[in-house]
């Protein structure tokens, strides 16, 4: 059988072929969200990415999806994804160890604006696994914090063993700037939790952030997302200055097979990241701040 | 062929050389082309017509006819392999190749606009080496329409009957043959040895005649210009016809299916039983299926019957132009003629999934469509 005549029309290689990857750690932050680092076998280049861009990751023979990465650009010679067990395709990753092998191509999409951040404060809003697209930034904050204003990061999960990341809020809560605030929809019955109850907007009266000078990030269910923008529009943030992370289902991440559309946008090459105004524009009124 | 940047159109150059001539007899060109190529054409079938393979003495029929599908599959083929793939210590992939020489024979212009479109649509940032593989190794030998289907409203966004540019070869029917156009190196290469006579001033009148007629005897038209149509669409999003349309369709798909210049795809792996060889594939897919956009746990995104039916109607009329600059509808009926609706809609040459129909009920006052049956906003 040949193959194409090495002719991608100006890429390096074909689009759509997965490139072998293989897992050099497994964290397990929770029961079923686990954190992997990945190395690209026999990759001379970096792999260069901005946070809030996502990767394509293939179990060849069960299939592909869209995994955002959880990893700084700074930790140059391999990256991480965090994935939560939701279904076919991430029940099987569960089960692969160290030295495992999976496909990826990537990077794709509009990562967070972290240049329009800089000198600025910044209110970053997660919940549930919506923190994984929003810890490389987090952690490139932290190597980079005299570059930034205050940093206040607000994190809600549904309970506390749902939380990911642990092992770094303590690195967080030193960095200078930074503050990080958690609360947990429900606390089980003799767990200690010493931190807020109830939805993440609950945590907005201890913000010391002052809206007009900062831009508001967020990633996490879209019902989540919808309240938060209406309490930062109620709180004087401008629509400008926030930012979501969008999640669609995407086959190809290049714009082609047409599944994340919204509107007229294309989460995969548009998004993830979109401003308010942008999302705003689009039908449906997905994060419709309605007064 | 293309270069680099495939956001801007391919280039053909107009008219080498010999210009128009005539060709009396279709069959010279079709064996010269079947010579060549790997050639698709409308073959008659079950009633209808399909652009299928063209085997010697087949004969596709360069009439007048709205296939069943359009050519699409030709650059998109409706299941392609993607890369086969070896599982072991890690993985193996190969790609198939894709040099075949192809012409898509008998394409109507509506259909060339279609093909246009999708050219973007698999440019742009990201280019679909598969498409691109096809799209350069394909000759499109083009067929003016001097009878425009009673479906059809191409002239409203005048992709149609009759082509400008963007062929290899186009072809028209004339009195006593056919009229053939060289818009390609390519083409003149199809017809230089065939003998043919230059036309004269009489055949090219007998085109512009046929075409004119043509073009005044199309009744369907859009009821609005195209250039209006983005801000109408815009201000009547949340128009009560809406709820009324979808409430009745049955999302099959059909009106996708059968469409130019829809593209969306499934992208799947299959393995054989060893699960350590498997291929990865493409397959059509629709928006207007429930599970298009579902994710994992069962949220959709586009869940209400509603967001789907609006998703295609507004993404053709409106988005893709935004998106491409070229609109998604090219007017050439299929859905019209595919949606399950139609039947009993016959003689009204209208369906649900009919975009002039979509539009001009847009146009009717809301209050006509007040909503008597609750729970209408349906899944």
């Amino acid at each position: 059988m040949k193959t194409f005549d090495r002719n991608y029309y100006g890429q390096t290689e074909n689009p759509y072929k997965t490139k072998l990857a293989v897992i050099t750690k497994i964290h397990q932050e929770t029961s079923e969200t686990k954190t992997y680092t990945f190395k690209f076998a026999g990759e001379k280049h970096p792999f260069d990415f901005s946070p809030g861009q996502f990767n394509m990751i293939s179990l060849l023979g069960i299939g592909e999806g869209p995994f955002s990465i959880s990893s700084t650009p700074t930790q140059k010679d391999s990256f991480d994804h965090t994935i939560r067990v939701v279904g076919d395709l991430t029940k099987a990753i569960g089960e692969l160890e160290v030295g495992h092998a999976v496909g990826i191509r990537g990077p794709y999409g509009v990562g967070w604006p972290i240049d329009s951040a800089r000198g600025k404060d910044l209110l970053i809003i997660a919940g549930g696994v919506g923190l994984a697209p929003l810890r490389g930034l987090i952690n490139l904050i932290v190597e980079q914090h005299h570059n930034f204003g205050r940093v206040e990061v607000m994190y809600g999960s549904r309970k506390p063993d749902n939380l990911i990341f642990t092992d770094e809020y303590d690195t967080w809560r030193q960095t200078p700037g930074m503050r990080l605030f958690l609360t947990v929809d429900e606390v089980p019955k003799g767990v200690k939790w010493p931190y807020g109850e109830g939805i993440v907007t609950n945590l907005f009266d201890q913000s010391e952030i002052d809206p007009a000078n900062a831009l508001a990030f967020m990633c996490g269910p879209e019902i989540m997302m919808r309240f938060v923008a209406r309490s930062l529009i109620i709180r004087g943030f401008s629509e400008e200055s926030i930012f979501v992370s969008l999640e669609r289902r995407m086959e190809c991440g290049m714009a082609k097979c047409g599944r994340c559309m919204i509107g007229p946008k294309y989460v995969c090459t548009d998004g993830p990241v979109f401003s308010y105004p942008e999302v705003k524009a689009l039908p449906h009124n997905l994060l419709a701040a309605s007064f | 062929m293309f270069g680099q940047v495939l956001q801007v159109l391919p280039k053909r150059e107009v008219v080498v050389g010999i210009g128009s001539l005539k060709l009396d007899n279709l069959d010279t060109l079709i064996e010269k082309v079947l010579d060549g190529y790997l050639a698709y054409g409308p073959i008659a079938k079950d009633g209808e017509y399909a652009f299928e393979l063209i085997k010697p003495g087949i004969k596709p029929y360069l009439g007048c006819a709205v296939t069943m599908l359009p050519a699409k599959h030709v650059l998109q083929p409706v299941n392609q392999m993607l890369f086969s793939f070896w599982l072991g210590n890690g993985f193996k992939i190969e790609e198939p190749a894709l040099d075949t020489k192809l012409a898509i024979l008998g394409i109507s212009p509506c259909d060339v606009h279609a093909v246009l479109a999708l050219d973007r649509v698999f440019g742009g940032t990201f280019v679909d080496p598969y498409y691109w593989e096809r799209r350069k190794n394909t000759l499109i030998i083009a067929a003016n329409c001097t009878e425009v289907a009673r479906e059809s409203f191409c002239t409203s966004w005048g992709t149609g009957p009759e082509l400008y540019s963007n062929y290899d070869l186009l072809l028209t029917e004339i009195a006593d043959g056919y009229l053939v156009e060289v818009g390609s190196s390519e083409g003149e290469e199809v017809v230089k040895d065939l003998g043919l006579s230059k036309a004269t001033q009489s055949d090219l009148n007998d085109k512009a005649l046929r075409l004119e007629r043509a073009r005044a005897n199309s009744r369907k038209k859009l009821p609005i210009t195209p250039n209006k149509l983005h801000k109408f669409l815009r201000d009547n999003f949340d128009h009560p016809a809406w709820v009324r349309n979808a409430d009745v369709c049955f999302s099959c798909g059909n009106c996708t299916f059968a469409c130019p210049t829809c593209y969306c795809a499934d992208i799947r792996d299959e393995v054989r039983p060893s699960r350590n060889v498997g291929v990865r594939r493409a397959e059509w897919d629709s928006c207007q299926i429930l599970e298009f956009s579902e994710v994992a746990l069962g949220a959709n995104f586009r869940r209400p019957r509603i967001d789907r039916f609006k998703h295609r109607a507004l993404h053709k009329l409106s988005w893709m132009k935004q998106q491409y600059g070229l609109t998604g509808c090219v007017g050439c009926g299929r859905c019209v003629r595919w949606c399950p609706s139609w039947p009993e809609r016959r003689g009204q040459i209208t369906s649900l999934a009919d975009p002039v129909e979509i539009v001009a009920d847009l146009m009717e006052p809301r209050e006509k469509f007040k909503i008597e049956r609750p729970g209408s906003t349906i899944v």
